[in-house]
């Protein structure tokens, strides 16, 4: 197990960190608005599929392409969070609903958003010590 | 290595900004033409291919009455002045008095009056630029006001400008509202007694010639006027009442009645500006010496002062009848709307929409247990039943409940009318002769209704035909009569409104046979006791001493007609499903609780004469109470096949309510065939003659469409039609209505380049001038055309349809037709969503200001003439919201059951009349349900009632949008697919973009159910002034707006860029790889 961490730099735990908010973010975001026209299952898979993959590339020696999985995962996932909420958004700003955004929409919106940051901030971390 | 930093930010810039530019014009795609509207921006431009000797005004198919912009403007100006000289409802004038002599001081109270209700909210806003407030008009008329009140109420700054509500003290007292859209707590407020004592002072005994008390209320779309308000709680079962004084009024008329009655002042008039009808035991007060209805008044305020002064001699009548308390009239108790209490355990859902719809859509209802006695049908014909002596009138003081009746109105003059004669003059017409004399010192204008008394014989009573005591049937009106002069006046009767409609019989109209009375001028109160003092002298017993008022019998004539139940079984109109004229037979049994086939053990005691001791006041627990049956379950969700929608209260429909579209295996009608056909070439034969809905040539036109041009046309509205080039169909605009244009200009003016609809008169006249730019034959200069039209809000801002409808005058409802139909025609807008049509049932109802009484034929009647003026200048009508569209607060999906009787004879001929005689191309379908089936899925509606009994030509415009289908938090009730399936509506009031795609094979009847509705929408467009300026030689080019085009740019770029860090990425790991590796 030891040697596992063996090595690894900031980013590598950053990575472990993200995925673990990816895993959070889709599950919290299917909880939210599972059965609702505002779920987007690509995005739900994009997610998982990018931690698993990220994770797994990490632990196998590859870590240096965990960041870019892990980004172009989030920025996926969160263009179609977009665009299957961008109606309700709509209907919101023009005065045909909600009088603010609730909960969970709030919530997914910062889950989403910590995790481009944070895989956007990843991309430049140093995953391995260089040999 | 030294560039990996930069090659990572490259990378995730590009990706990113390439990731948010193709979502963002995937989103912006399918929301093209809602930002088309917004920017202005053109999808297609109307190019001509000929040789260019095509003259401009052989292309003008709808021509304008104006040769410039100015003159519509000014004909606006003098339209909107019109209908509130004509409209104004003098309601009470103890010893003349009114009018006051200009230069007489007035202390003028109320915040109303300085901040007056102009029109409606949502679709019933209006222009602003033309409005004067009350305190304007009386000083423009000569009247000199209190300053002290002035200042107090409205103080303006240094240069006379209004100063904001908010930052002046009795700003806080004005008309407001609380909750997000204005729509939650409507607050009435008003300047509590001891403030305005406190700063009045004496004031009023200086400007005490009179005291002006304007009285306001508003209303509006989305809500209705019975919700929580500040107003008085009487504990009458109405709760907190918004249409009554609230305590700050109270205690000001209090306060002011005692200060007359200690001479601080000499006259009390009170101001009901409010669309619809006020409480008015008040004004019975002897301490009010005069009262006026003003409704409304849009962009016509100017005048009241004009009517103070006498310089306009007001001759409006009530379009409704004025309660002395809400409380007594029946209607009000089934005014709301009630959920089944079993619909959970048919495992329909109950959930209340959030927010700003707090609607159940799919098991909420409504019963018009009233049926055929609402307003006057009610209080005159029970009042005649007491007088008559019928048995189980039950307690009924008419006095008690009628402030004022329906058609009351007085003048500064007085009429006698004279001569009054009925005559037979053709097969089922009547002519009215009456002569109008002003016996008065006034001139003015008189008004004479004309009503019908039928005879309740035992056949109605057997058939539960409902016969009220009077009914209006037409009206007329005079000139400006001088003093002393007269005018007979002719008023044509269609017999065909001395029809009942026999829903269990003969399932059709019948002329119930015995004796009718023609009851000629006068309120509907006036016209009941003239038809008592007839019936008394033709021996049927009354009582006099119960008759409130007198009766004249020599304004009413009387005709003996035999039964018949075959005169008017058929349809008026010729189809435009088959071309044929139809049997006029039973199509609402399904929206009737009693005859419903789904019924279970539901049963409503609809009110009948034969028993008024059934009529309950209580308002708590009087309505009727249904429960849901397991057909209404499935009706309910056949509705949503597709079940595309999001249900709150489930996780979806329920399995066995489960009802796709069934797949067929028949053909597909061609599509993409090369004709040559364009639309111009459907407008006239080879002979010159009008090309019929029914010609087969249509079929090689539609034979030319595609699929995608099919579902193009299917799924786009939202205030238009979508053009098709390969056949030359323009698009259409079209507007908001019904009380002027909502969004209004004949062309904009963005640095330095002008958008304008490429068939507005303007824009085509101004080309046609040569006032274009130098670089771009089809861009106007603003350098060079007429300033006016790049002005924007210019247009009329009509009042409210009430008020027209006081006029009694269907010239002027013509006139103001027109009038905005020539302002459409100048901007190219080729249809108005309007006029509204749905009826005064209650007064709480929010959307008064835009609908035009609680009488049927009354609203039919105007509606008809104003959309024949309308539609004369190519701008189609609209006519909303079709139907039983009368409650606001549960507009969604709620189940409106009535007997069939009632729905034809006041809820419907109020849309009937506008299309058979009017010329009405279009409706807009209602939120609301016939039963259980929504009003755009309504085959008997739809297709039964407005295409082959009135032969509608049109489209059904849905006003279905998200709200439909979930977005809005409220349980989905209806899917476009299944209106064009069923054939009851044909464009959304939005996009649908992708909903028809599923449907392009093994759904033959769906494929031609949107071929139907492509040939109405074509057909429509053909004859709409859309087609201005298009020639045989004219072509339809679409375009890509500018704005697509850039997105699309973007994209690429920032792909391509992407694409490239990418592969930079991907060489610097195959370099690093290849150096470890050595």
């Amino acid at each position: 197990m030891k040697d596992l961490f063996a090595g690894k730099k900031l980013g590598f735990y950053v990575t472990l960190a993200l995925a673990v908010l990816a895993v959070i973010t889709a599950f919290v975001y299917l909880g939210m608005y599972n059965g609702t026209n505002y779920m987007s299952r690509q995005a739900f898979f994009l997610l998982l599929a990018g931690a698993v993959l990220a994770v797994v590339l990490a632990f196998l020696g590859q870590g240096k392409f965990s960041p870019a999985v892990l980004f172009g995962a989030a920025v996926l996932a969160l263009m179609f969070f977009v665009y299957y909420i961008y109606f309700f958004v709509s209907s919101v700003l023009t005065g045909i609903q909600y009088t603010v955004f609730p909960v969970e929409f709030v919530t997914c919106v910062v889950l989403f958003g910590l995790l481009l940051v944070g895989s956007i901030v990843n991309v430049f971390l140093p995953q391995v010590e260089e040999k | 290595m030294k560039f990996k930093n930069l090659r990572k930010a490259c990378t995730v810039i590009s990706f990113l900004l390439a990731a948010i530019l193709i979502t963002g014009t995937i989103i912006a795609g399918e929301n093209a033409t809602v930002i088309n509207d917004a920017l202005g921006a053109k999808s297609y431009e109307v190019v001509e291919s000929g040789d260019g000797n095509v003259k401009l005004e052989d292309t003008i198919y709808f021509k304008s009455d104006f040769k410039t912009i100015s003159e519509v403007q000014a004909n606006s100006a003098k339209r909107m002045l019109e209908v509130v000289e004509e409209g104004t409802v003098l309601l009470k004038n103890e010893n003349n008095a009114l009018p006051l002599n200009k230069g007489a001081k007035i202390s003028l109270v109320g915040v109303g009056a300085y901040d007056p209700v102009y029109g409606g909210t949502g679709s019933g806003g209006i222009s602003a630029t033309t409005q004067v407030n009350y305190e304007k008009s009386l000083t423009d008329a000569g009247f000199v006001l209190n300053p002290v009140l002035v200042n107090n109420y409205a103080p303006k700054d240094e240069n006379g400008k209004a100063i904001s509500a908010k930052n002046f003290e009795w700003g806080k007292y004005r008309r407001s509202s609380s909750g997000r859209y204005g729509t939650t707590k409507v607050l009435i407020n008003e300047v509590p007694w001891n403030v305005f004592t406190e700063a009045a002072g004496d004031s009023i005994k200086e400007y005490g010639d009179a005291v002006i008390f304007v009285i306001s209320r508003r209303g509006g779309e989305g809500y209705d006027l019975n919700g929580d308000c500040d107003g008085i709680d009487n504990h009458d079962g109405i709760g907190p009442d918004y249409l009554g004084l609230n305590q700050n009024e109270l205690d000001t008329f209090n306060g002011l009645k005692a200060k007359k009655a200690a001479g601080e002042f000499k006259k009390l008039i009170v101001v009901i500006n409010f669309s619809a009808m006020f409480e008015g035991e008040f004004l019975k007060d002897p301490a009010v010496d005069a009262a006026i209805w003003a409704g409304c008044p849009g962009g016509g305020n100017a005048v009241f002062g004009r009517i103070i002064n006498g310089e306009v001699n007001p001759s409006g009548r009530l379009p409704d009848t004025m309660f002395t308390d809400n409380a007594k009239n029946p209607v009000n108790v089934n005014f709301g709307w009630w959920v089944y209490e079993n619909a959970e355990s048919l495992g329909v859902s109950t959930h209340v929409g959030t927010k700003n719809y707090p609607e159940v859509t799919l098991a909420s209802y409504q019963v018009y247990q009233e049926g055929m006695y609402m307003g006057y049908r009610y209080t005159e014909t029970r009042y005649e039943d007491v007088v008559l002596g019928t048995p189980k009138v039950g307690s009924y003081n008419y006095n008690d409940v009628v402030a004022y009746p329906f058609g009351h109105g007085l003048s500064y003059t007085t009429f006698d009318t004279s001569d009054v004669n009925v005559t037979k003059t053709g097969d089922r017409e009547y002519e009215v002769s009456v002569k109008v004399t002003n016996t008065g010192s006034a001139a003015g204008k008189f008004s004479v209704p004309v009503y019908v008394s039928k005879p309740y014989n035992d056949y109605a009573r057997k058939n539960g035909i409902q016969v009220p005591s009077v009914e209006l049937v037409n009206f007329g009106k005079t000139g400006i009569l001088a003093p002393g002069a007269s005018e007979t006046l002719k008023i044509t009767l269609d017999e065909k409104f001395f029809a009942s409609y026999d829903a269990n019989e003969a399932k059709g109209y019948v002329l119930l046979g015995g004796d009718y009375y023609v009851a000629v001028g006068g309120s509907a109160h006036e016209a009941a006791n003239n038809v008592l003092m007839a019936k008394s002298q033709n021996g049927v017993k009354i009582d006099t001493s119960k008759m409130v008022g007198t009766g004249d019998a020599s304004k009413v004539k009387k005709f003996n007609i035999a039964y018949n139940r075959v005169k008017y079984q058929m349809s008026d109109a010729v189809s435009t499903i088959d071309g044929t004229r139809h049997i006029v037979t039973n199509l609402f049994d399904e929206s009737d609780i009693n005859r419903y086939s789904g019924r279970g053990n539901n049963h409503v005691d609809y009110y009948s004469r034969d028993n008024w001791e059934a009529v309950s006041l209580d308002q708590a627990n009087g309505h009727a109470t249904l429960l849901m049956t397991e057909q209404m379950a499935k009706e309910v969700y056949s509705q949503v096949p597709d079940q595309n929608g999001v249900y709150t209260g489930a996780p979806e429909v329920p399995t066995k309510y489960k009802q796709p579209l069934p797949t067929d295996n028949g053909t597909y009608p061609t599509m993409g065939a090369q004709h040559g056909l364009q639309l111009i070439d459907m407008m006239y034969d080879s002979e010159g003659n009008p090309i019929s809905f029914f010609d087969p040539v249509w079929d090689q036109f539609l034979d030319q469409l595609t699929w995608e041009d099919l579902m193009d046309l299917c799924e786009h509205g939202q205030h238009l039609t979508r053009p098709v080039a390969t056949v030359g169909k323009p698009g259409t605009k079209d507007e908001n209505g019904p009380n002027g244009w909502t969004r209004m200009s004949y062309a904009s003016s963005r640095n330095g380049n002008i958008t304008s609809r490429a068939n507005g008169l303007f824009y085509l006249y101004e080309k046609d001038a040569g006032h274009v730019k130098a670089d771009d034959p089809n861009a106007l200069d603003p350098e060079k055309i007429d300033a006016n039209g790049t002005k924007s809000n210019t247009n009329a801002g009509f009042a409210s349809n009430g008020v027209l409808s006081a006029t009694f005058n269907q010239k002027l409802a013509y006139d103001v037709g027109n009038c905005l139909g020539n302002e459409g025609l100048w901007a190219g807008w080729s249809g108005i969503y309007g006029t509204g049509l749905n009826t005064h049932r209650s007064s709480y109802l929010g959307r008064t200001s835009e609908y035009f009484s609680e009488c049927g034929t009354l609203a039919g009647l105007m509606g008809a003439e104003y959309s024949r003026g309308m539609e004369e200048k190519g701008v189609h009508m609209y006519n909303k919201h079709c139907a039983l569209n009368e409650l606001e607060s549960c507009r969604h999906g709620i189940q409106v059951w009535l007997p069939e009787q009632a729905l034809r004879e006041i809820y419907l001929r109020a849309f009937e009349l506008p299309i058979v005689k009017g010329g009405a191309f279009n409706t807009m379908a209602s939120f609301s349900r016939f039963g259980t089936f929504s009003c755009a899925a309504n085959t008997a509606l739809a297709v039964d009632f407005l295409r082959n009994e009135c032969g509608m030509r049109g489209i059904i415009v849905t006003d279905f949008y998200g709200d439909m289908n979930g977005n809005q938090n409220v349980d989905p009730y209806f899917e476009q697919v299944y209106g064009t399936y069923v054939g009851a509506s044909d464009i959304p009031d939005g996009t649908t973009a992708g909903h028809f795609a599923k449907y392009e094979t093994g759904y033959s009847k769906m494929a031609w159910a949107m071929r139907l509705a492509a040939k109405r929408l074509c057909y429509q467009t053909l004859w709409s002034n859309a087609m201005n300026g298009v020639s045989s030689t004219t072509r339809i080019v679409q375009i890509t707006p500018w704005w697509q085009s850039l997105l699309t740019t973007l994209c690429w770029v920032f792909g391509v860029l992407a694409v490239a860090c990418l592969g930079w990425t991907a060489a610097a790991y195959v370099l690093e790889f290849k150096k470890k590796k050595n």
